[in-house]
């Protein structure tokens, strides 16, 4: 069939010279057609190429024969089957020739379509289809490995494997290894003798490669099937290539304007002092605040407790200390799930918080009561937690999206006397209703409910109908708020947090550490809810006299260029935010421009490729590491240090980390141990409820496994108890993650550990940037393998999964214990924590 | 004098003490009399607080009628407003607060407005506006009509707004006199809960004129024709990227047409210097607004009061400015008093017609709201007749324990208040108040010599203030007629007024053939001429009629052509007319069909005679009549 085809072809340009013989003046392309019997588009592409031969001439109303006399009116096999493949996909196509001078190129395809190669193979043909091709049957030497795109494969173990592939199917693919956006399929072509002849390949836009992916490979194995029954030749050993060196360190030096308009501008000062003159260096800070009462030492080290013998109220310093002179300022941007922007300023934040304590009062609440909330970021709940704080009550907020046990678990730990509650909240644009949730939480329970009901002003309304209330001064230990951590095992526990320490504490990262000027807008996009939207969405804003953007949904909805069109329009210039949110941008390729001028990342490591496509996409990047029970953070990059990608930076001032083994005996700086804290910063937690300290003797016990170098600089290898043990070695899931992450291929990763022969097996499964056909899909695992075992070091191959999404709770942190549950057919446990959009990891 | 009889000389009414110990303004007298003194050093020392890129080299220069004034310095109003305050540190501070009939709220920061007028002037830019092109905004009172003069101020050229309330003939004339290169207009205004459409206005306006046009949508998006751009698109798809143009301060900022007694609407300029300088001293001391205020005048972007104290005044100080587009009683009687209590409004500015209409609806109503952010009421517009005043003090003011009522006059060609009661002084019902500083006003008669205390006389200004008009575009000639209509080199603002023995001036109304509706003037020229452009009118005669809301209503004379008989339908069809030519406000409120009009014999139709004989007064001398 294939060879009939192709004399067709052949015979079908003689028909066509004859006829432009015989018609000098020149024949129409529908002529042509007409005189074949076939279509237009084929009468075109015989005409073009044999224009592109010389033997036609194209003129105003079609063609006519050219002046070179037809000299080669016969074709190689070879040329025929270029001919023929091209005919029957219409794409680009290349043939290789071996001939005793080299290897020769032939390319022949539509017009407009790219011709990225030339006439000769380039010098990394280890990127291109055709090439790896050639390679795979010895008839090229392995040339030096340099990488031309992000995706071309470098790495000499990789491409070993992949060579051997090629030889086992026949078929190379490339995925835009050598051009961007271009994708192409390679087979080899075999003379009578089974010599290697050559190779033909074909090219595709990328964004088609997925669909066209069957047709190509089948058009691709017929033709060159012309030479199909001979033997391929005894595949050649290539010698081992020597190794490129391992993934280097990359010291990134943040940018100059950066650097000198930073608000500390002597960090390595700064620690001294935070350390050695606690009441000078934060009690310095702290008396930007009111205090109504004047603390007696900052800092106690015997107690670990700060301002003792303070007084003051931190509605009070995030409000009223800011009028008359802000009054108009905007303190707080909202932007609701309905879409409705609203602007807040200080006079009005005040007035509706100290009626809205008016309203609390009148309901009963007292100083030191619990009252829970169980609302979605927003105004609402904004102002809720400014007014309990500002009586002296203590907000125990609960993010929507608890279910109901878990909402009646905490409601009962808190011992809350009041629930103020949403009768629903918006996801992805979906009004999803609470009351159900809220009313099974309640039953069996006498808890009153003051409700905001979705769609009205009514609770704005009533808080407006509040006797205005008078902050009341309170000790600095004064539990202010309780959040329970989100926790990705185990029981929530209850962390309680004061007023003063946390005032200075949060107030001094939001100024120093995040670097905000006066008169600059920021923006987090964690859940007001969570410690980073109670830090740094609400109260470290309002403290330094502020704006602070909040939003109920989704940053990346509807769509990521809505968060880049918001950025822009509301003129953000910090922003919080997680690996997980970066990641999902990534994910959508380049950012649109925006007014970002940092970019802080907290809730999990930040792996290095993250690190950069924020550096080039958004801003500057700025890792930190903290936890709920530390209130701001305790580790991070100031911008005046140069960055380490993948090392989320030093102790920031107050804090004292280390590396320990289990034993507590601190580790030198290279080794794997446990992250702990010697000190910890103003905004420590005051109690905690229902759990078990994290302060073991002197040590605060972090929980996360971590390196530091000699530098000082720390890395997050994930939680201890997320730790693989894959034969001798011992990786933190961050750390495989981090190694997946640098494929480009790989949106997202989650790695995790399951019982196999030697320890065990790690499992990752990976979310593939661009969709990625069933054909492809053993392809690019093989590809992942050998990236990983390059990058991993000597460890049992990892298995490789393919997933669509993966489970997170709502913070944004891999839920790898369900992932682990989901493989081994167990029972997942507790997932009252799980964002509501996982549906299974639909691994395959 | 009849008008004399109907106020009570010794009624003083004064602010509450604490206003008055706080006022911005302490020593009302000696600050006046260094106005006039040293008028260099005053109004020098007030342009320090802005930005010049080119420091001025003479404050003043005056060869009257010609005055000139911050004499080679280079500034730019709109980079005063917005860049200076942003990097003051007010980015974040609300700017603007656009309110709806409906309660619905939008505000914007100086950070957000400076962003969005940078992208719009980069916007007009790359449509060709350059330094000195006319720009007509036909806008209602949107922050989107804000945003597009101050994107025009910013590259230099010359705005004109032409209120969104005024119909096609009065628009197009207005478009052919400034010589507009581009039109910014808006499809629709909101008011009493319904669109109004401006599209069709505009569309027939503009009919084959060679001009671009800018459509600011909120009705629907329609096809735009070739040279037309949608507003949201060309703002969001340009980036912030145009700088302020800095210009002479006698660079035109703005023209502003209004109405003369004869012929066509005069295109009053105000200039980026002293207007800048001007409108912002009267906002410190006459409205005595403070830093942290919300500030609202009620008024337009289409009036003077709304460039000089919606938009320029108040952003120039830094100051949050409230903008409400719809009626002050829709949805019921309270809206105006909502919204102080809401937004703790602490002076607000508005007109007498609205302080009459608040009276007919009674004093529960803002009895019902907080008011006691409210300091100062600021009335202007038309004569603020006792009784409104009183009741304004009495139920807005509460008696003058929570605030003062502070009447004041001035017009389009003065930019900001000329005569006023500074609320250091108690207000006397009838008087508008006192020359303010930089003023020097007299009454005179028609040879230009004062008249004695209490008699009445035409109101003249014997010197120039920064922010006085520089000239009548493209009709130099007809601003010199101003300074000519009395010997002696005074400006003659065309109202009849008295002065009492303490300087108090009371104006009466106007000298001219000019009607003030609602606080609007209109020349009894547009609406003559609106009517017999309509075919059944022969001729047609207007005069103005006491009103008790609008202060005075049009009623017109029609004599109708040979054929054409008198009917309820043609009235209603000749109102309709004058309404789609001229607007809303020059409808006449009544139509009478006469056999003639009485003439001069020159042939001027004698308003004097339709006018006395409608309010049933003497006449006078009617030597000059044709019968």
């Amino acid at each position: 069939m294939a060879r009939k085809r192709s004399l067709s072809t052949v015979q079908a340009a003689l028909r066509i010279l004859a006829y432009l013989a015989e018609h000098p003046e020149g024949v129409e392309v529908k002529e042509v057609a007409r005189l074949l019997g076939k279509s237009l588009s084929t009468a075109y592409a015989l005409l073009n190429s044999l224009e592109e031969e010389g033997f036609a001439v194209k003129t105003e109303r079609g063609y006519r024969l050219g002046q070179a006399k037809p000299l080669r009116l016969e074709t190689t096999p070879l040329e025929e089957a270029l001919e023929e493949l091209y005919l029957r996909t219409r794409e680009r196509c290349y043939l290789a020739l071996l001939t005793p001078e080299g290897v020769r190129l032939k390319t022949r395809g539509r017009q407009g379509q790219p011709h990225p190669l030339g006439d000769t193979l380039p010098e990394e043909v280890h990127a291109l289809a055709l090439g790896k091709v050639l390679l795979a049957y010895g008839a090229l030497p392995l040339p030096p490995l340099h990488p031309r795109t992000p995706y071309t494969l470098t790495d000499p173990l990789a491409l070993e494997a992949e060579l051997a592939r090629i030889r086992e199917s026949g078929l190379a693919a490339e995925m835009e290894e050598y051009a961007l956006g271009l994708s192409a399929l390679a087979a080899p072509l075999f003379g009578p003798e089974g010599g290697l002849l050559g190779a033909l390949g074909v090219v595709v836009p990328a964004r088609r490669f997925p669909f066209a992916f069957g047709r190509l490979a089948r058009a691709l194995s017929e033709v060159a099937q012309v030479s199909a029954h001979l033997r391929p030749p005894e595949p050649p050993s290539l010698a081992p290539p020597a190794l490129e060196p391992g993934p280097h360190l990359e010291v990134v030096e943040p940018p100059r304007p950066l650097k000198e308009e930073a608000n500390l501008r002597d960090y390595a000062a700064a620690y001294r002092a935070g350390l050695e003159d606690p009441e000078a260096f934060f009690g310095g800070f702290a008396r930007e605040f009111v205090w109504e009462t004047p603390w007696e030492k900052a800092w106690d080290p015997e107690s670990r407790r700060w301002f003792l013998g303070g007084h003051t109220n931190a509605a009070l310093n995030a409000l009223d200390r800011h009028l008359p002179a802000k009054a108009q300022q905007v303190a707080l941007l909202t932007l609701n799930g309905e879409g409705q922007l609203a602007k807040w300023t200080y006079r009005e934040l005040l007035d509706l918080s100290r009626r809205l304590a008016g309203v609390f009062q009148a309901l009963g609440v007292r100083r030191g009561d619990r009252v829970a909330l169980y609302l979605p970021t927003g105004a609402e709940a904004a102002l809720s937690l400014l007014a309990l704080a500002r009586i002296g009550a203590i907000h125990v907020a609960l993010p929507v999206g608890l279910g109901p046990e878990a909402l009646k678990e905490r409601l009962l730990q808190s011992q809350a006397r009041m629930l103020v509650a949403a009768d629903g909240y918006f996801r992805r644009g979906q009004l999803i209703p609470l009351r159900p949730v809220v009313e099974a939480a309640l039953s069996g329970l006498e808890l009153p409910v003051l409700w905001h009901t979705r769609g009205t002003t009514e609770f704005l309304e009533r808080a407006s109908e509040g006797k205005p209330v008078e902050a009341v001064a309170v000790p600095a230990q004064h539990p202010l708020f309780i959040l329970y951590t989100s926790g990705s095992t185990g029981k929530p526990k209850g962390v309680v947090h004061g007023h003063g320490g946390y005032m200075v504490g949060v107030g001094w990262a939001l100024r120093y550490l995040f670097d905000l000027k006066p008169g600059e807008v920021f923006h987090t996009t964690a859940d007001l809810f969570w410690v980073v939207g109670h830090s740094f969405g609400l109260y470290a804003p309002l403290f330094l006299g502020g704006t602070s953007l909040l939003v109920e949904d989704r940053p990346d909805h509807p769509s990521p260029a809505a968060f880049y069109e918001r950025l822009k329009r509301l003129g953000v210039d910090v922003l919080l935010t997680s690996p997980t949110v970066l990641r999902t941008l990534r994910r959508h390729g380049e950012a649109r421009p925006t007014s970002l001028r940092l970019v802080g990342s907290v809730g999990e490591a930040l792996a290095p490729e993250v690190w950069r496509w924020t550096r080039e996409n958004l801003a500057w990047p700025l890792d930190n590491w903290w936890q709920t029970e530390l209130g701001a953070p305790a580790l991070a990059t100031p911008i005046t240090l140069p960055a380490k990608p993948g090392f989320v930076g030093v102790p920031l001032p107050g804090v004292e980390a280390r590396v320990v083994d289990g034993e507590g005996r601190v580790l030198p700086p290279g080794a794997k141990g446990h992250l702990v804290l010697l000190r910890t910063g103003p905004a420590h937690m005051v109690d905690l409820l229902g759990g078990e300290s994290p302060w073991k003797g002197e040590l605060f016990w972090t929980g996360d496994l971590a390196t530091w170098d000699e530098e000082g600089y720390f890395r997050i290898l994930g939680r201890s108890e997320e730790v693989i043990k894959a034969g001798e070695a011992r990786l933190g899931t961050a750390e495989v993650e981090a190694a997946a992450l640098t494929h480009p291929q790989v949106a997202e990763a989650a790695a995790i550990g399951i019982p196999g022969e030697e320890g065990e097996e790690i499992v990752v499964f990976v979310v593939p940037r661009k969709e990625v056909p069933e054909e492809l899909k053993a392809l690019l695992a093989e590809k992942l393998k050998a990236h990983l075992l390059r990058h991993l070091g000597p460890v049992p191959p990892p298995r490789i999964l393919f997933a669509e999404r993966l489970p997170r709770t709502r913070s944004g942190k891999i839920l790898r214990r369900l992932l682990k549950a989901e493989l081994l057919g167990l029972e997942p446990g507790d997932v009252s924590v799980l964002e509501e959009e996982y549906g299974g990891t639909k691994a395959s | 004098m009849a008008v004399q009889k109907l106020l009570k000389a010794e009624e003083r009414l004064w602010a509450p003490e604490e206003v008055r110990r706080k006022a911005n303004l302490q020593n009302f007298f000696e600050e006046y009399r260094r106005s006039l003194e040293d008028p260099e050093g005053f109004w020098g020392e007030w342009a320090k607080r802005f930005y010049w890129e080119r420091p001025l080299q003479k404050v003043l220069e005056w060869d009257l009628p010609e005055h000139r004034w911050f004499l080679g310095g280079t500034t730019n109003v709109v980079y005063n407003a917005l860049e200076r305050n942003v990097e003051r540190g007010l980015r974040n501070k609300v700017a603007l607060l656009y309110l709806a009939e409906d309660g619905r709220e939008e505000k914007l920061t100086y950070g957000e407005l400076l962003d969005r007028v940078r992208r719009l002037a980069t916007g007009l830019k790359r449509l060709g506006v350059e330094k000195g092109d006319r720009v007509v905004i036909y806008m209602p009172l949107t922050l989107e009509g804000i945003v597009a003069m101050l994107a025009t101020a910013y590259l230099g050229a010359i705005h004109s707004v032409v209120y969104a309330g005024l119909g096609v003939s009065a628009l197009r004339e207005r478009i052919l006199d400034a010589g507009a290169k581009l039109l910014i207009a808006g499809d629709v205004s909101f008011r009493r809960g319904k669109g109004v459409d401006l599209r069709s206005i505009v569309e027939e306006a503009i009919k084959d004129l060679p001009l671009k046009a800018v459509w600011f949508q909120r009705a629907f998006k329609a096809e735009l024709p070739e040279g037309h751009h949608d507003f949201q698109e060309l703002l969001w798809g340009n980036p912030p990227e145009a700088q302020a143009e800095m210009v002479d301060a006698e660079h035109p900022l703005f023209i502003l047409y209004t109405s003369g007694s004869t012929g066509k609407p005069k295109g009053v300029v105000h200039v980026h210097g002293g207007y800048m300088v001007g409108t912002t001293y009267h906002l410190r001391t006459f409205f005595d607004v403070k830093d942290q205020d919300i500030f609202w005048a009620t008024s337009d972007i289409g009036w003077i009061v709304g460039h000089s104290y919606i938009v320029y005044a108040p952003l120039l100080e830094g100051i949050t400015s409230v903008l409400r587009e719809g009626a002050p009683d829709y949805p019921d009687p309270g809206a105006f008093w909502q919204v102080v209590e809401r937004y703790r409004v602490n002076v607000m500015f508005t007109a007498p017609t609205a302080v009459r209409l608040f009276m007919k609806f009674g004093p529960e109503w803002p009895g019902k709201y907080d008011l006691s952010s409210l300091r100062l009421i600021a009335v202007a517009g038309e004569p603020l007749n006792p009784e409104a005043l009183r009741w304004a003090y009495r139920h807005l003011a509460d008696e003058g324990r929570r605030g003062f009522v502070a009447d004041n006059w001035w017009q389009t060609e003065l930019g900001g208040p000329t005569l006023g009661t500074p609320l250091v002084l108690p207000a006397k019902p009838g008087f508008a108040g006192v020359a303010l500083p930089g003023v020097e006003a007299e009454v005179v008669d028609e040879e230009g010599k004062p008249v004695p205390p209490g008699q009445g006389g035409l109101l003249v200004l014997k010197r120039p203030f920064p922010h006085m008009m520089r000239t009548v575009w493209g009709h130099h000639d007809r601003y010199l007629q101003y300074w000519r209509e009395v010997p002696g080199n005074v400006y003659v603002a065309g109202d009849v007024a008295s002065k009492d023995e303490e300087g108090y001036f009371s104006v009466l109304g106007r000298a001219d053939d000019v009607l003030n509706v609602a606080g609007h003037r209109i020349g009894t020229a547009d609406v003559e001429s609106a009517l017999v452009s309509h075919p059944a009118v022969a001729e047609a005669a207007v005069i103005g009629v006491p009103d008790p809301l609008k202060g005075e209503a049009i009623k017109a004379f029609v004599v109708l052509r040979l054929g054409q008989t008198p009917s309820e339908e043609l009235k209603e069809s000749l109102i309709a007319h004058v309404r789609r030519e001229l607007g809303p406000i020059a409808t006449p409120s009544q139509v009478v069909f006469l056999d003639k009009l009485p003439k001069t014999r020159s042939g001027k139709i004698l308003r004097r005679l339709l006018k006395a004989k409608e309010l049933g007064k003497d006449p006078g001398d009617l030597s000059t009549l044709e019968e």
